[in-house]
């Protein structure tokens, strides 16, 4: 570059047509008689061709999903699990208890039956939930995957 | 593997997809959803280079997207907007994993994907290849910029933004958009000189 009055950076906007009139006289003149900007100007503008020519490859398989689970959903799904945890570990102490001690029975041997239902109930709001969410919008899931 | 480039040939307005997706229309909503999440995809990877976490992000980034559809006005560009989106989810990401593009493209190369990196038709195959190096280098020399200087320089150069538009997605002044653009075609040119250099190209 020569006489530095002239601000390298004007070459950008120049080459993005982004320039008001002014600036943009002010570089063609520059230009005109200053070489290395010239060259400065043509490497830009191939680096740019060059990449905006380029493609790239994308997935057929992309998915998205417009309507994710809903927090209710994902809130009682999680607690449906929790309970039918809690279910599991209920029996496997109430059995220890039944060997051990087989007179008196198991203190909390009413609440199983009770847990277990409120799992089942829990799991099966959340994929209604879900089941009802996508209604509108099923078609969506006909998209290839 | 479906090729897309600069141009899209789903030839539906975007405005009116827009339009129409927002009065329900299932068509609609697919065609935008298909186009929004291969753009989302392709500058995602763009950013960071990670097939599997490009993914992740293009399918946040359309959820994202159709949640703000009714608030969007429809006579603006859906890029500007699309691409903020991505941008944030990536930035959020916290400082990618430092991957370097071409090692990227020869584990794609070994696990039988095509590469990321494809290039567009040209008659004589000698120069398509020509071409197919430069822009494989190009890519190279972006995956070394600083996120700063990558992200303007990809808005610009293949996404074609104007400055406004980059100043919207960056949410950076308008007035920035030139200098750190210049600096960034600056860094990316050096880098390239030195990749001739030190690889014998």
């Amino acid at each position: 570059m020569t006489a530095h009055d002239f601000d390298p950076t004007l070459l950008t906007g120049y080459l993005d047509g982004e320039l008001t009139q002014a600036d943009q006289q002010r570089v063609r003149l520059h230009l005109e008689d200053c070489a290395a900007c010239r060259a400065e100007l043509d490497e830009m503008r191939e680096l740019a061709e060059a990449t905006r020519g380029s493609a790239f490859t994308v997935p057929v398989d992309l998915q998205w999903d417009e309507t994710p689970r809903t927090n209710w959903s994902r809130g009682l799904n999680v607690a449906g699990l929790v309970l039918a945890m809690l279910a599991v570990v209920a029996v496997v102490v109430a059995l220890v208890w039944e060997l051990a001690a087989d007179d008196t029975p198991v203190p909390f041997g009413v609440i199983i039956p009770v847990v277990v239902v409120a799992a089942f109930l829990a799991v099966t709001a959340s994929a209604l939930i879900d089941r009802l969410r996508v209604r509108g919008t099923d078609p969506y899931r006909k998209v290839k995957r | 593997m479906a090729l897309v480039g600069t141009s899209d040939p789903e030839s539906r307005e975007d405005s009116e997809l827009v339009m129409s997706a927002r009065a329900g229309e299932v068509e609609a909503r697919e065609a935008l959803g298909r186009k929004v999440s291969r753009d989302a995809y392709v500058f995602a990877l763009q950013l960071t280079s990670d097939p599997d976490a490009s993914q992740d992000i293009a399918q946040d980034a359309v959820l994202r997207f159709f949640r703000s559809l009714d608030s969007f006005d429809e006579r603006r560009r859906i890029e500007p907007w699309l691409y903020q989106i991505v941008r944030n989810l990536v930035r959020d990401r916290g400082r990618r994993q430092v991957v370097r593009r071409y090692e990227s493209l020869d584990e794609q190369l070994d696990s039988g994907r095509p590469p990321a990196v494809a290039i567009d038709e040209a008659a004589d195959p000698a120069v398509q290849a020509d071409r197919a190096r430069l822009r494989e280098r190009i890519w190279r020399c972006v995956d070394q910029l600083s996120d700063d200087h990558r992200e303007i320089f990809v808005l610009r150069d293949h996404h074609q933004l104007s400055y406004r538009e980059i100043a919207e997605v960056l949410s950076i002044p308008e007035g920035t958009v030139m200098s750190r653009l210049h600096a960034a075609r600056m860094k990316l040119r050096a880098l390239l000189a030195a990749d001739a250099g030190g690889l014998d190209r």
